[in-house]
């Protein structure tokens, strides 16, 4: 796939009567990785949503591929773009096929036999790296292999564009880099917000640095993530170095720069 | 570990076979001692398939009286155990039943209060009974869930504390409306709707529990799949490409309906939305497609063969019906909460 996969065109969202999305315009080439970074309430998840087709444009466009998103029905976004869950505290009384299995949900109908769909799980299951998890019960596996489970089962959605909202949640240090790796690995194109400043650099293509609902920076890593982005945005002092052995950006924490920057502090000046 | 496909349809081959045999032995067994040979004679003389020598009274204990509340509590524990099966899917709370959740408290309200209109007509009461019922339901769910909403979190311990308020309170507003109204006992109506009890099984019971089922079943199999995917959490469910909210919003009232029809027939039995799911998913695992059919006709047997402990067991008085399920289905419910949080942590 060439081209743009995503574009997304001075986009606004309001929720509740509140805009928590204001003009934002970027675009994803196909089969890149982009992660979004900024606080909490930067409006990351509001973005994916909005881009998952699931929370309305108040203003602007959202495209995919060159199709409009507010033209197309619920099912055929769905034949598109994936969004990948959270399984933190989720008890499913599944096995591993069956979960992968939900996501063909968009294509079944006349047209999928039975055998394309156990066709399409086990492809999932397999391009995920999760072929040996196959047959398992869902509540047997680790955090790390339902993080696997989970890629396979977006996969099975067979979409362009796979949207993930913080994917390393609740996992330990090597299960968020295996995660990482498979979905950056895919070829396809990924929407990722993310929380750890260094997976974003190390793991995507362009960051977009959101703050306030609006889009701070875009570009690749070392542009995007610059000392001074992240204590404007972050309120955080600091060092972006570069690593021995590829020269890629690596961020050194130096410390919190207090209120500046930093809306929903406790130190805000208008408490 | 989840069974395959085809044993999960096994189990449900062997629970229909269950229920028939079920009815056919429970509506035998009895106070006034009939024999499956006699109750099969009447049965077959009312069906027109063969004329019974039996006497008048015998004809009216069996087709009056066993076969109408053998039949009643088969359509209410199939409509329950299928409600819990929605409302835990649908919440992503183990621990969602209509009981627990207030669901049917809120309907013996509204069936009771219809009580009070004293309706006239034996026509309009059986209508205006699950109506009211219904609509008893849909309130007390709204107010469970928006209590739960205000305290925070929709997690499963805050639903099922909001629940328990909601609950109590019309439970007890359900008490007052009994003793301000009633003739005659009203220790024993209050019993009635508040634990259930199938002593006033009728074919209208029959009908309405019949019906309630025969509008909502084929809606919760249609939508099978959707029950699966509200797993994932609302948005990946909603990526699907389906309306999270709409499927929400429908299967809700849906389990009202149920519910208020159900309750209306036997008031608030309590256990058999909480217990069945759990037992049944156990066996067939949780895809919606195996677990539905069987949990209904494990319902079925379930709530078929308390009702007949609850007449027997203090023969001649009878126990709610409620009393059984509840002596059953608390201790089944610790096993299956207590592996519940094993897996969780294993």
């Amino acid at each position: 796939m060439t081209g743009v996969a995503v574009r997304v065109d001075a986009l606004s969202v309001e929720r509740s009567g509140r805009r928590v999305l204001d003009g934002v315009s970027l675009e994803v080439p196909a089969g890149t990785v982009l992660g979004l970074v900024g606080p909490n309430g930067a409006g990351k998840s509001t973005l994916l949503a909005a881009i998952a087709g699931i929370l309305p444009a108040a203003t602007g466009t959202v495209r995919l591929g060159g199709s409009d998103l507010a033209a197309l029905g619920r099912r055929d976004i769905a034949r598109m773009v994936a969004w990948m869950e959270q399984h933190s505290a989720n008890d499913i009384a599944m096995t591993v096929d069956e979960v992968v299995g939900l996501g063909t949900f968009p294509h079944r109908g006349r047209a999928w036999s039975r055998a394309q769909q156990a066709d399409a799980v086990a492809g999932a299951l397999s391009a995920a790296g999760a072929a040996h998890l196959a047959g398992r019960s869902w509540g047997r596996l680790s955090g790390g292999e339902r993080q696997r489970v989970g890629i396979a089962r977006a996969l099975a959605q067979r979409p362009r564009v796979l949207l993930l909202d913080e994917p390393t949640n609740h996992l330990d240090v090597s299960a968020q880099l295996a995660t990482l790796e498979c979905v950056a690995g895919l070829g396809i194109t990924v929407v990722a917000a993310l929380h750890d400043l260094n997976h974003a650099a190390r793991y995507c293509d362009a960051v977009a640095v959101l703050d306030g609902g609006g889009l701070h920076r875009i570009g690749p890593p070392r542009e995007a993530l610059s000392s001074a982005t992240i204590a404007r945005v972050f309120g955080v002092a600091t060092s972006v170095l570069s690593h021995p052995d590829d020269g890629r950006a690596v961020i050194a924490l130096d410390g919190h720069l207090g209120g500046a920057g930093y809306s929903s502090s406790p130190r805000d000046p208008r408490s | 570990m989840a069974a395959t496909a085809r044993s999960a349809w096994g189990l449900s081959a062997v629970l229909a076979l269950a229920l028939i045999a079920s009815l056919a032995a429970a509506a035998s067994i009895g106070v006034a001692g009939l024999s499956l040979g006699t109750v099969w004679q009447v049965v077959a003389d009312h069906l027109g398939l063969a004329a019974a020598d039996v006497s008048a009274l015998t004809d009216a204990i069996v087709w009056e009286i066993r076969v109408p509340r053998v039949l009643t509590a088969a359509a209410v524990g199939a409509g329950l155990a299928i409600a819990g099966v929605v409302m835990q899917a649908l919440t992503r709370n183990p621990l969602a039943d209509p009981y627990l959740l207030g669901l049917s408290s809120g309907a013996s309200l509204g069936a009771v209060g219809v009580l009070l209109l004293g309706l006239g007509s034996a026509v309009a009461l059986s209508v205006a009974l699950p109506a009211a019922a219904f609509a008893g339901a849909l309130l007390a769910l709204a107010a469970s869930l928006a209590i739960a909403r205000a305290a925070g979190a929709i997690g499963p311990a805050t639903v099922v504390l909001a629940g328990l308020a909601v609950s109590q309170f019309f439970a007890a507003l359900t008490s007052l409306v009994i003793f301000l109204t009633a003739q005659g006992d009203s220790y024993r109506q209050v019993l009635a709707w508040l634990l259930g009890s199938l002593a006033g099984s009728t074919w209208t019971t029959v009908v309405v529990a019949a019906a309630a089922l025969a509008v909502v079943l084929p809606l919760v199999v249609a939508w099978a799949s959707r029950l699966d995917a509200f797993a994932l959490g609302d948005t990946a469910a909603q990526a699907l490409g389906f309306s999270v909210r709409a499927t929400r919003l429908a299967l809700f009232v849906a389990v009202s309906l149920l519910t208020g029809a159900m309750v209306s027939a036997s008031g608030a039995i309590g256990f058999v939305g909480l217990i069945l799911p759990h037992l049944v998913r156990g066996l067939t695992g949780g895809i919606h497609r195996r677990l539905v059919p069987a949990a209904a006709l494990g319902g079925a047997v379930f709530l078929v063969w308390a009702d007949t402990l609850a007449r027997t067991i203090v023969d001649p008085r009878e126990l709610p019906v409620g009393v059984v399920t509840a002596v059953i289905g608390v201790p089944a419910f610790v096993i299956v909460l207590v592996r519940a949080r094993r897996r969780r942590a294993s």
